[in-house]
């Protein structure tokens, strides 16, 4: 009896071969993987939602408390305000749920970057020229020096010459070259990571397709 | 007839001409009233003084006789209530507006309820009339019988006027201005003349005054002539038998022997300005009258009448004026004759000008604006004098049915029909824009005037210059009217004839409105050639928009797609090779950093690991979280807390349990962990940045017993999310250990969090979690497998970068060597 994991495998086999057909061009096969998986992905997140936020609030409801019922409603009677945006004449009386949202969104963004990111990092960066060895000089210096050539390469303040034309300092020209260079090594850096993480994931289907035929044959 | 000698062409011309008939030159252009010229005010009471005498007798036998005729009509009062307007006292409202100091004359003459306290005048001469309009006054109204004049030039005309006299009848209204004066006493004859013609109609004619005039003039004339003959039963022979010499002189006229039905006035507005004067009610309102007889003409008007009936009148002759009253009338109808147009035709000759000019100017240039003084009267005479003969003569009082509209005795145009259309359509303009009263202040206000001039003066300089009232000289145009566009005094055109006579500048030299009017700009759009270009250019562009492009048919097989397809293949076919083969020959650099710290953490010590990154990541993130989450496992037997800010996280713990073998049984070879024992899924964290850090914060999710934090994402901003709230929890939460695995594309991103010793571990992509599993005895053993195809894809993509860069050098260096060759 075929279990359900080979029924998987083989369903997962295929969906990869449908998704490398791909390198031939964009075809049926190809799109056919890519809406059953958004299908799949948005109906399972759906159900997910339903299911361990909705429910599971409501299931969680004091109803033996009214007072502490009468809050656990609140959150509910905002979501349904939320969908009287769906109407433009409704659309009002979302607002207030919306601007909560919005409201103590930005003010937990603001709180955690200038907490967790803006401090830090320049914490940080000022340490880092403060090593006590060579190497982590060296390293802070090459960091300082990408960063100050990185933001003078976006220096676009120039003057006009004798003969008309348009350009910016010699010395601010040679940086911007420069910061030019560093700010191609990260684009090359992160270009890299995605091509390992996608050449991972090929290397990884690869390796399934082989485990589902060395199953199968029972190799 | 006194002719005055042109001094440019020396041809004779009537006096009454104020221009040349041949060469339009002025004849007498002292007498106008030039604009510019300071006009002097002018108490028109002092003219008082030079009243004729006739005049004064007949205002004071008016006022002594008032009171008598009211008692005497008594159909007065009703006739009273339907008088007319006088339109000289509307003159003298205007003169009490203006502050004008009235005559007295003129007051006089004013209805006795409107004088108030005003004491009545005696009569002179015992309260009997002196003059000839006392003959009139003793006919009682309504007496149908017809007086012969004594003399034996009786006439039909002077049988006629006998008639007017004898029939006053009933429409007298000499009670309507409540004391009658003696000289309102003939003026009643004259209502009773324009009661007769009741169906007249109302339509106004330039005015032929020239009678009223000479009515003046015969008067001062009978001052000198011997008395003439007496009307039977009247003392007023002894007054003013001139009169009678004048009327004997009517007689001669044999246009008027019998009373025409529907004779007009020769001036209609004469008779009516007499009406005003002497308060008669309303012509149209009294019962038909005799036939009505023709107006009080001076001798001189009888004259040039007399003629009509003989030979045709000339535009050479005067018929209007006796030689003997020739210097005086002279002067008076020098003043107060109609004017007539400026002859505009030479000055509008220019096109330009003529362009410029109204419509309504070139009309009237068209046709001379007016005719000669009493030249329409004497075509109406003529036309009546024709038909005499053919239309019977009606009865005195009765009313004619051919014209029943004869509603006012005002003088009917007698050219209705004739040819002078264009010159009464300039005349109707004229009188629509000037009133009657206006066109005949001048004349009432002349008119006595004439008798204290120089009799024995020369023709030019007995024509002193125009006295207008102030209120009309107020309304004179002025040069300040029009500024800036007007020339100066010295070019400014003195209009000689019409309405506008005496008065320069009014049309200006220069076309109408030219100053005023704003300037023309052509409407064709100015634009240079550049402009026409870049007009073109545009039009270009907007239309190569609209037309429809030529699809480019790529070819089916292109360089680039075979280069793909070879491409893929080959790491298709290498990888697969390794993979198939199971090749570990690729070297590795083990990395005990991340096993050292898993170690320092506490046995059994539950770990919470965030799942968030998306399911086309689940290979790499699984390969690179096994070697972690087995060691813990294994080493530490921690257990695992899941949960996923993104709502598929959930779906991939089991996924990730049993792909590192964790949660494979451990007869399958894995280390048997089971969902809600030693790991559990709290599934998907609404509420983004919010959500983390309300979890964090809830005690409820005690989260301060995680031993450790694994954040397993292949998104920087989640794991930035993550970082930052856990650093802005507390001090306690931020001091537990954070290790991150992440996908190689998110690892550099994450670097700074890693030197800034906010995150303690990174377990970047799968390079990372080989070095870590080598440390790890090699478990799961994930890693390691893919190592060998993972390295060899890299070299294959270093490979196929250098050899496409090389590729792309060489072809660039042929192709500058071909066009070196090429010169």
């Amino acid at each position: 009896m075929v279990s359900i994991e080979v029924i998987s495998a083989f369903i997962g086999l295929v969906l990869t071969l449908m998704v490398f057909s791909y390198l031939i061009g964009d075809n049926l096969l190809f799109r056919v993987a890519v809406y059953l998986f958004i299908g799949v992905a948005s109906g399972y997140a759906a159900a997910v939602i339903v299911e361990d936020v909705l429910l599971a609030k409501f299931q969680s409801l004091p109803l033996n408390d009214p007072a502490q019922l009468l809050i656990g409603l609140i959150p509910f009677f905002l979501a349904a305000t939320l969908l009287a945006k769906l109407s433009p004449r409704l659309s009002w009386m979302g607002n207030f749920a919306m601007a909560v949202l919005v409201g103590v969104g930005a003010a937990t963004a603001v709180g955690g970057a200038l907490a967790g990111t803006l401090i830090p990092q320049a914490q940080a960066s000022m340490e880092a020229l403060n090593s006590p060895s060579l190497f982590g000089l060296v390293e802070g210096g090459v960091m300082l020096t990408g960063t100050i050539l990185t933001l003078v390469y976006f220096q676009f303040g120039a003057k006009r010459a004798a003969d008309g034309s348009v350009r910016r300092n010699s010395i601010f020209e040679a940086l911007a070259w420069l910061g030019r260079i560093i700010i191609a090594v990260t684009f090359g850096v992160l270009f890299a990571g995605v091509y390992m993480a996608a050449l991972t994931a090929m290397i990884e289907r690869l390796s399934s397709m082989f485990n589902f035929v060395r199953s199968v044959l029972g190799l | 007839m006194p002719d005055i000698i042109c001094s440019n062409c020396g041809n004779p011309n009537p006096d009454f001409l104020d221009a040349c008939q041949f060469c339009q030159s002025p004849l007498k252009s002292e007498s106008m009233l030039h604009i510019g010229e300071e006009p002097t005010k002018k108490d028109t009471g002092e003219l008082e003084q030079i009243l004729p005498d006739w005049l004064k007798d007949a205002r004071q036998q008016g006022k002594a006789e008032a009171a008598d005729d009211a008692l005497q009509s008594p159909i007065t009062s009703r006739v009273q209530k339907d008088e007319p307007p006088d339109l000289l006292a509307g003159l003298m409202s205007q003169a009490d507006s203006d502050e004008e100091e009235i005559p007295d004359w003129l007051k006089e003459i004013q209805p006795e309820e409107e004088k108030g306290a005003t004491p009545k005048p005696s009569s002179e001469a015992g309260g009997k009339p002196s003059d000839f309009f006392s003959q009139f006054e003793e006919q009682e109204p309504g007496e149908p019988t017809r007086e012969e004049p004594p003399s034996g030039q009786k006439d039909e005309l002077t049988d006629w006027f006998s008639q007017a006299s004898a029939e006053p009848a009933a429409p007298f209204s000499v009670e309507e201005t409540g004391a009658a004066s003696g000289g309102e006493e003939w003026m009643k004859d004259l209502e009773s003349f324009n009661a007769q013609e009741p169906e007249q109609p109302a339509e106004k004619e330039p005015e032929d005054l020239s009678w009223l005039h000479e009515l003046e003039a015969a008067s001062k004339k009978t001052e000198e002539t011997p008395e003439p003959q007496r009307n039977a039963g009247s003392d007023m022979a002894s007054s003013s038998g001139e009169d009678l010499d004048w009327l004997k002189n009517l007689g001669a006229a044999p246009a008027f022997e019998e009373p025409v039905p529907s004779q007009p006035a020769s001036s209609e507005e004469d008779l009516s300005w007499l009406d005003q004067l002497g308060g008669a009610a309303e012509p149209a309102a009294r019962e038909p009258a005799p036939e009505p007889e023709q107006p009080l003409f001076s001798e001189d008007d009888l004259k040039w009448l007399s003629d009509l009936g003989g030979t045709e009148p000339s535009e050479t002759t005067s018929p209007a004026f006796t030689e003997e009253g020739a210097q005086d009338s002279e002067t008076t109808i020098s003043a107060s004759k109609p004017f007539r147009t400026a002859p505009l035709n030479e000055m509008l000759s220019d096109e330009a000008m003529r362009d410029a000019a109204p419509d309504w100017l070139l009309n009237a240039l068209e046709e001379p604006s007016m005719p000669a003084p009493g030249a329409a009267s004497r075509d109406w005479f003529a036309e009546q004098s024709r038909a005499q003969g053919e239309q019977p003569l009606e009865k005195p009082g009765a009313p004619t049915q051919e014209e029943p509209a004869l509603a006012q005795p005002a003088f009917e145009s007698p050219s209705a029909d004739s040819s002078s259309s264009s010159a009464q359509d300039l005349d109707a303009l004229f009188d629509m824009e000037m009133p009657d009263w206006l066109s005949r202040e001048p004349e009432s206000a002349e008119a006595p005037s004439a008798e204290s001039l120089p009799a024995a003066a020369p023709a030019e300089e007995s024509l002193a210059p125009v006295e207008l009232p102030s209120w009309v000289q107020a309304m004179r145009p002025v040069d300040s009217a029009i500024e800036g566009g007007i020339p100066g005094s010295a070019d400014q055109v003195t209009e000689r004839e019409g309405p506008l006579a005496g008065f320069s500048g009014v049309i200006p030299l220069a076309p109408i409105g030219s100053s005023l009017r704003p300037k023309t700009f052509s409407l064709k759009l100015q634009v240079t050639d550049e402009q026409q270009a870049g007009a073109t250019l545009l039009e270009q562009i907007i239309a190569g928009e609209t037309l429809a492009r030529e699809r480019k048919t790529a070819p089916v097989v292109s360089p680039q797609r075979v280069l793909r397809w070879a491409l893929s293949a080959i790491f298709l076919v290498v990888l697969s090779v390794v993979i198939g083969l199971g090749l570990r020959i690729m070297p590795i650099s083990p990395s005990a950093e991340l096993s050292d710290l898993v170690s320092a953490l506490p046995d059994a010590s539950p770990a919470l690991v965030v799942v968030d990154y998306e399911p086309s990541f689940a290979g790499e993130l699984e390969a690179a979280a096994g070697p972690l989450l087995d060691q813990l496992a294994l080493a530490r037997r921690s257990t695992f807390t899941f949960i996923s800010m993104s709502p598929n996280g959930s779906a991939l713990v089991d996924r990730l349990m049993i792909n590192t073998k964790v949660g494979v049984p451990l007869a399958g070879g894995g280390l048997g962990y089971q969902s809600n024992e030693q790991y559990f899924n709290l599934g998907f964290l609404p509420g983004g940045s919010a959500g983390v850090l309300g979890f964090i914060e809830n005690p409820a999710h005690g989260f301060s017993q995680f031993a450790a934090v694994v954040l397993m994402t292949d998104n920087a901003e989640t794991a930035r999310v993550w970082v930052e709230q856990l650093e802005a929890a507390s001090s306690e939460i931020a001091a537990k250990p954070l290790i991150v695995v992440s996908s190689a594309q998110a690892g550099p991103m994450l670097e700074p969090y890693v030197a800034s010793g906010q995150a303690d571990i990174l377990i970047n992509g799968l390079y990372d979690a080989a070095k870590y599993e080598l440390v790890n005895v090699s478990r799961p053993g994930i890693a390691r497998a893919y190592w060998d195809a993972f390295g060899i894809g890299l070299m294959m993509a270093i490979l196929a970068i250098v050899f496409g860069s090389v590729w792309s050098m060489l072809t660039r260096f042929r192709e500058r060597r071909a066009e070196a060759e090429q010169g």
